[in-house]
């Protein structure tokens, strides 16, 4: 069921992949650092040069761990909406959880206009709790929406329609609050809306990193549950799988993990969406024993690379992230589609 | 016979034309009296500021508005004079402007600044942001609703505009890009972009501009004559300094740290001040983005770090610190020596385009106490 024969190699290579891009996250950057500089560092060794150890440790590492950790939890995610909703198009953003957390924070960050709240010039860690709090609060709302429908409406497509719909009626609403907000609010919501790695400290990266390890390591024990799925509601229910029941435990999952990848870096686009069906298209198979540690690899490799690509080689500044994981991520969608109908048509 | 009436009245027709072309005045293109002096004759009141031109001739103002950076393009260009002058000697256009009107828009705060330093705020019955003004004169003229809200943020309350009906409205060009539903209520628009200029006394020298709208030229010289005398009064403190400590600025946001160009309005006052900034070889006039790191390796042991920004509650190093763990590591941050300005609580951003002076004199406080002992900073202190 799981990784065996010759699968095995490929999760060897990918693997080492994810290290080196780990590595290569480390060590490029707009400063040039020998790579002895990020070894040692990593070695914990003292003689090194003090800017090279602030910029590796406190700078590169938190945002490469935060990479790994979005990566890893919005690619899960987007696999398990796409087989909850046997739809190939189901992603984070599109049952209107991401938009769900951007309410939330949209309400923090335009407190001042809307309440007469002064959050964003507030201490900056209860800012940044209200923030938290508020994207969790708002991705658990609109799930719960989806929860309640899905317990009324057994048809899947539709609960997917009701969810983009969901997600056009939020993001609309935030867009009322911009309109009654300040600049230096909108400026704020703005740049949050473009997504960064680089916003997380180490002990937020490592939190994230945790979070998102330990809800993935329960989607584990789905695989089965996630295989029946795909097979169909009376295959699943004659295998003794309690298809409401597993729709609802995975559709939780999926927005905790949403959540996880939301919350400090801002929604990062695309990624979601393209990781399951560049993971299901080179291992050619449904199977989530070996889909789920393959979305996973891909999923922390797509992030590392999209990093490595914002740091924009020979330049002193960096692109959003959001920008990049767009660039790469919407033309793997578009070849997915193209090949899924050339196969159809043969 | 009806060949004999319409002979008559094209005949009464002819000599009423007659008779009032003998008793019109003969008037002539504004442009045309500039053009026939020659321009060695034409000097512009302007010393510093290069955004705009102020020439006077004959009781007409003409003021040339040039695009930012790129003087050889002008925006725009209006005459000044009194209603009796335009209407009696010159033929009507578009950039003819009635000197003194008493019901004017401004929409820029800096310029709201320049009307109440001129005493002219009777004059201005809409304005722009309301709920940001800070002056108390303003404040107390919106309650009593002799002033009234006519914009927020990039937004024209176009039925408000047209019912107040301002005969002028003073814009900025940075948050009105498309203000093309006024020009259909056709109300003279005229831009106000002081933020451009990169010299301290020239973005204080646009009060002439507004002055010139009023015949109040006579006061915003004299204004800014004292602030000129000042500005340079001070700078020459710092004209020995043999030490010019290290000086970086601003913060990280959202993974980009944006840094004032090296000709920039802040970079010259840091010059000014006696400072060494440390990107002062560069070539934006503006501020431009950078990574963290390109920041930190180079500024991590500079002497001061220069913040502008707002905190609720009372600044501190903790408060910086946990803003961003990644701030803690700048050497001016460890030394203590983070010169702080809180925008809300000395209306910094309204303020400090007319106030030079006090700006540099505080940074001067803050580089070199020994050179003004005895100065109470008004907008930057050095953060305890």
């Amino acid at each position: 069921m799981g990784i065996k024969g010759k699968t095995a190699p490929w999760f060897i290579i990918f693997l080492a992949l994810v290290i080196i891009l780990f590595l290569a996250n480390l060590w490029y950057g707009s400063v040039l650092i020998p790579w002895k500089d990020v070894l040692w560092v990593l070695t914990g060794s003292d003689d090194i040069n003090e800017i090279n150890k602030v910029i590796i440790l406190d700078y590169r590492l938190p945002q490469a761990i935060t990479a790994i950790a979005v990566g890893m939890a919005l690619s899960i995610a987007g696999l398990i909406l796409q087989t909850v909703f046997r739809n190939p198009l189901a992603g984070p953003s599109v049952l209107g959880i991401s938009s769900g957390a951007s309410l939330g924070v949209a309400l923090v960050v335009f407190a001042g206009s809307l309440f007469q709240l002064e959050l964003l010039n507030s201490a900056y860690i209860f800012r940044e709790i209200s923030v938290v709090a508020a994207a969790l609060i708002g991705s658990f709302l609109v799930l719960l929406i989806i929860i309640f429908i899905s317990t009324r409406i057994s048809n899947v497509v539709t609960i997917l329609i009701i969810g983009i719909m969901i997600g056009y009626t939020v993001s609309a609403i935030v867009g009322v609050i911009q309109f009654f907000s300040r600049a230096e609010e909108l400026h704020a919501y703005i740049l949050w809306g473009l997504g960064s790695f680089s916003k997380t400290s180490i002990s937020q990266s490592v939190f994230l990193l945790c979070a998102s390890l330990l809800v993935t390591m329960v989607v584990f024990f789905y695989i089965k549950g996630l295989n029946a799925l795909l097979l169909g509601d009376y295959y699943a229910k004659s295998v003794g799988v309690d298809v409401k029941q597993i729709q609802i435990i995975l559709i939780i999952i999926a927005g905790l993990l949403i959540a996880i990848g939301t919350v400090f870096t801002g929604p990062i686009a695309f990624v979601g969406l393209a990781i399951p069906h560049l993971a299901r298209y080179f291992f050619k198979t449904s199977n989530h024993g070996i889909l789920i540690p393959a979305v996973i690899l891909f999923g922390i490799s797509l992030t590392l690379i999209c990093n490595l690509i914002a740091k924009l080689p020979g330049y002193d500044t960096s692109l959003p992230i959001n920008a990049v994981t767009s660039m790469v991520g919407a033309p793997i969608i578009i070849w997915v589609i193209v090949k899924r109908g050339k196969v159809k048509r043969a | 016979m009806v060949l004999k009436r319409i002979f008559y009245f094209l005949l009464a027709i002819s000599f009423f034309n007659f008779h009032s072309c003998q008793l019109k005045p003969n008037k002539s293109e504004i442009e045309s009296v500039f053009e026939s002096i020659p321009d060695s004759l034409l000097i512009s009141k302007v010393k510093y500021a290069k955004g705009f031109d102020l020439y006077e001739l004959d009781k007409i103002r003409k003021l040339v508005l040039y695009q930012p950076e790129l003087r050889e393009n002008i925006i725009a260009t209006f005459y000044i004079a009194d209603s009796l002058t335009l209407s009696n000697y010159y033929t009507e256009s578009e950039n003819l402007i009635v000197v003194n009107q008493d019901n004017v828009a401004v929409f820029s705060a800096t310029q709201l600044n320049a009307f109440e330093r001129l005493d002219l705020l009777d004059k201005v019955k809409g304005i722009s942001e309301a709920k940001y003004i800070i002056s108390k004169t303003i404040k107390h003229k919106l309650e009593k609703k002799e002033i009234v809200e006519l914009a927020t943020n990039a937004d024209l309350f176009i039925e408000k505009v047209i019912t107040v009906n301002p005969s002028l409205i003073f814009y900025s060009p940075y948050r009105f890009t498309n203000p093309h539903p006024l020009d259909a209520a056709g109300i003279p628009l005229i831009p106000f972009y002081d933020y451009f200029e990169n010299e301290p006394l020239g973005r204080a020298e646009w009060i002439k501009f507004t002055a010139v709208f009023f015949d109040y030229d006579d006061l915003a010289d004299s204004l800014f004559n004292y602030i000129e005398e000042q500005y340079i009064g001070y700078k020459t403190l710092t004209d020995d300094t043999l030490i010019r400590p290290t000086v970086f600025s601003d913060k990280y946001f959202n993974g980009q740290w944006y840094v004032p160009g090296g000709q920039s309005y802040i970079a010259a006052l840091f010059k000014d001040a006696g400072a060494d900034y440390l990107w002062k070889d560069d070539i934006h006039s503006s501020s431009f983005p950078l990574d963290y790191e390109v920041v930190y390796s180079k500024a991590y042991n500079a002497d001061f770090w220069r913040i502008v920004g707002s905190y609720g509650d009372e600044p501190s190093y903790e408060a910086l610190g946990s803003e961003n763990g990644l701030y803690t590591n700048f050497m001016a941050f460890k030394d203590k020596n983070v010169i702080w300005c809180d925008a809300r609580k000395t209306a910094y951003f309204e303020k400090s385009p007319l106030e030079p002076h006090l700006v540099l004199a505080d940074l001067i406080f803050a580089f070199h106490p020994e050179l003004l002992p005895a100065h109470k900073p008004q907008y930057y202190h050095i953060l305890k």
